[in-house]
């Protein structure tokens, strides 16, 4: 009786919860093209576009304020899907691709392609640099803290990838024939969507199709999984290989994600924490609302940041660490059970 | 006892001073013993700028050594007549070992090699940097002065002076197009400067400038959209554009701006330093001019 009243009340709750969150998401897209230092009409932007009318409100609607809320819609969601099928995977709460390591390894592999003129061989060698980095990555995290279902290992697995990737991406940078590359390394560790351009977004969004379509075809998987390897198996799950599917999936959308915005911390973490209640605990159900909470929290985060700095020097990661990092601390004070 | 320690440390201290000053004396007189006719013939540079002058103005025997920069013709006017000249690496313990008689540099010399060989008794001369184009002319007699070539630098003041005026005669008539300096990290220059000073001689209006910023600041792209300038003139630096600061000058919005023929690119040979490139730095801008006829009032409404 109970069971179903409980199963009654989130079924209410999910017919409520898709149309409010992308009501907000479409909400602070708007708000975030009427951001920046110049005062434009973005209806009279959109009409000169629409009349291929040439002005200087079209210019700075479609070539600065655009890019910059798309990138920031399209990685904040693809942190937040990613964030949620690597706690599916490793049945662990605290993983996220920053916290293991995978930012900062995709970082590393975008670095070495932009600072050594790489990507001029090809539009797609920027994201695929990150796909590398994050794909090495998440094998590692795999091999060193994938088969126990142990906080601990897991994070000081983290910990290792990250102080080791951090360092690569420094030294790299110091190698780096452009004078200006070392005093990038602050982007590249606490991440930026601004100063972007279109051709970003068409680079990056055939990497995110992959890797989207990739993570969430593995959502049955992520669901048998709760039940144990073991049980899934039983299911008819070939878990051997439906995980490299997630894996690659992550991989490619992280590692382009990372290629154009540098690392954005605790997206992955924050966002699926506070929609699983609302999904009941399935972590399917959890892939598809994430990606558009991880979207409205990058959004809200980059018009924090827009409006505490004006100019655009302060890094989005900023504000995300300062509410990821109390919440992680959270989340590792309530799990310590498991240790 | 502890009397004793502060006698010990008293005689080091002397010890000390007393070696310093000894090897100041021998820089002394290794200068005095070096100065021939009152001309130095020792002569190291610290920087690009005082390299390139000193390549210009003396025998190219009485150079001791310059910068390596010199040698890179993407930033260095002189970079052809370099090959007979030593390089040092900036470092006072390197240029020691050329025994100079005369170090000469700008003001954005490193100062700790400065202080260094000034303490050890070397003359180190300073140029400051020039502000507008008519302080160049006193600092190049200045120099000359210094390396004892005063008719030289007094030649090439006037041969600067006389190509920049030409250059501004054949611009009688053209009326001044807007323009910014936009570089790396999307700095603009401003006013009191010589960039401001070489625009308006080119025949342009600073925008940034006119917007009330002073020497360099970092502007947003959009501002610099707002001021709808009808030329931008890109400054790369260095010969290289990966990295996130290039971003900002190779960003599409600029040349949807103004169209890709209203780009201009400032070679660095020619901007990095003051002197008889300047006047060549000018001429380049001049040329960069949209045809009078074409002009009616940039890309944009």
């Amino acid at each position: 009786m109970k069971i179903t009243s409980q199963q009654a009340v989130t079924e209410s709750r999910r017919i409520v919860l898709w149309p409010l969150l992308i009501g907000l998401a479409v909400l602070l897209f708007i708000v975030a093209l009427h951001m920046g230092p110049a005062h434009i009409s973005i209806a009279g932007a959109m009409g000169d576009a629409w009349h291929d009318r040439l002005s200087v409100d079209r210019l700075i609607f479609a070539d600065v304020r655009l890019p910059r809320a798309l990138l920031a819609a399209l990685i904040g969601a693809t942190l937040g899907l990613s964030g949620a099928a690597l706690q599916g995977l490793l049945r662990n709460p605290l993983a996220e691709p920053g916290i293991i390591g995978v930012s900062n390894c995709a970082a590393l592999g975008a670095v070495i392609v932009f600072y050594f003129g790489l990507a001029r061989f090809g539009w797609f060698m920027l994201p695929a640099g990150g796909l590398a980095g994050a794909f090495l990555s998440v094998v590692c995290i795999f091999l060193l803290a994938g088969k126990q279902r142990n906080v601990v290992s897991l994070v000081l697995a983290g910990i290792a990838v990250n102080a080791i990737a951090g360092a690569l991406i420094a030294l790299t940078l110091n190698f780096a024939p452009n004078p200006y590359a070392m005093q990038e390394i602050v982007f590249w560790l606490l991440g930026s969507v601004s100063n972007r351009s279109m051709q970003d977004v068409w680079m990056l969004l055939p990497f995110l199709a992959v890797g989207w379509a990739m993570i969430f075809r593995s959502g049955p998987l992520l669901d048998a999984l709760i039940l144990g390897e073991e049980t899934a198996h039983s299911l008819g799950f070939n878990i051997a290989r439906q995980r490299w599917w997630i894996v690659l999936g992550i991989a490619a959308s992280v590692g382009a994600a990372v290629s154009v915005s540098g690392n954005i911390g605790f997206v992955g973490l924050v966002v699926p924490h506070v929609l699983r209640p609302l999904v009941g605990y399935e972590p399917r159900r959890l892939l598809g609302v994430s990606a558009v909470g991880g979207a409205i929290l990058l959004m809200l985060a980059d018009i924090t940041v827009q409006l505490l700095s004006q100019g655009g020097e302060m890094k989005v990661g900023v504000v995300t660490a300062l509410v990821g990092g109390p919440f992680f601390l959270y989340l590792i004070l309530r799990t310590r059970s498991y240790w | 006892m502890n009397g004793q320690l502060f006698q010990k440390m008293l005689a080091r201290f002397l010890l000390c001073g007393c070696l310093a000053n000894m090897a100041s004396a021998l820089a002394q007189q290794a200068v005095v013993d070096n100065v021939q006719g009152g001309k130095p013939q020792r002569i190291v540079s610290l920087g690009l700028c005082t390299d390139q002058l000193l390549l210009m103005m003396v025998d190219h025997t009485r150079i001791a050594a310059i910068t390596k920069d010199s040698k890179d013709p993407f930033i260095s006017y002189m970079a052809a007549q370099t090959a007979d000249v030593e390089n040092h690496n900036t470092t006072a313990e390197d240029i020691i070992r050329h025994q100079p008689d005369l170090v000469v540099s700008t003001s954005f010399g490193s100062p700790d090699t400065i202080r260094i060989l000034k303490r050890l008794g070397y003359r180190v001369e300073v140029i400051p940097l020039p502000t507008k184009v008519d302080d160049i002319y006193p600092l190049l007699r200045q120099f000359g002065a210094w390396l004892g070539e005063n008719e030289k630098a007094e030649a090439m003041v006037s041969s600067v002076r006389q190509r920049i005026a030409a250059t501004e005669a054949t611009l009688a008539n053209v009326p001044a197009e807007t323009a910014v300096m936009y570089s790396p990290n999307g700095l603009v220059i401003g006013g009191d400067t010589l960039e401001d000073d070489i625009l308006h001689r080119a025949g342009y209006r600073n925008l940034a400038a006119e917007a009330g910023i002073k020497f360099f600041q970092a502007i947003s792209l959009e501002t610099l959209m707002l001021w709808k300038p009808e030329k931008i003139l890109l400054e790369n630096g260095v010969n290289n554009r990966d990295s996130l600061a290039h971003a900002y000058i190779y960003h599409p919005a600029i040349r949807d701006l103004v169209g890709a023929g209203n780009t201009v690119e400032m070679p660095p040979h020619l901007r990095d330093c003051f002197g008889p490139m300047t006047a060549d730095f000018i001429a380049y801008l001049a040329t960069k001019h949209t045809p009078a006829l074409a002009s009616t009032g940039g890309a944009l409404p």
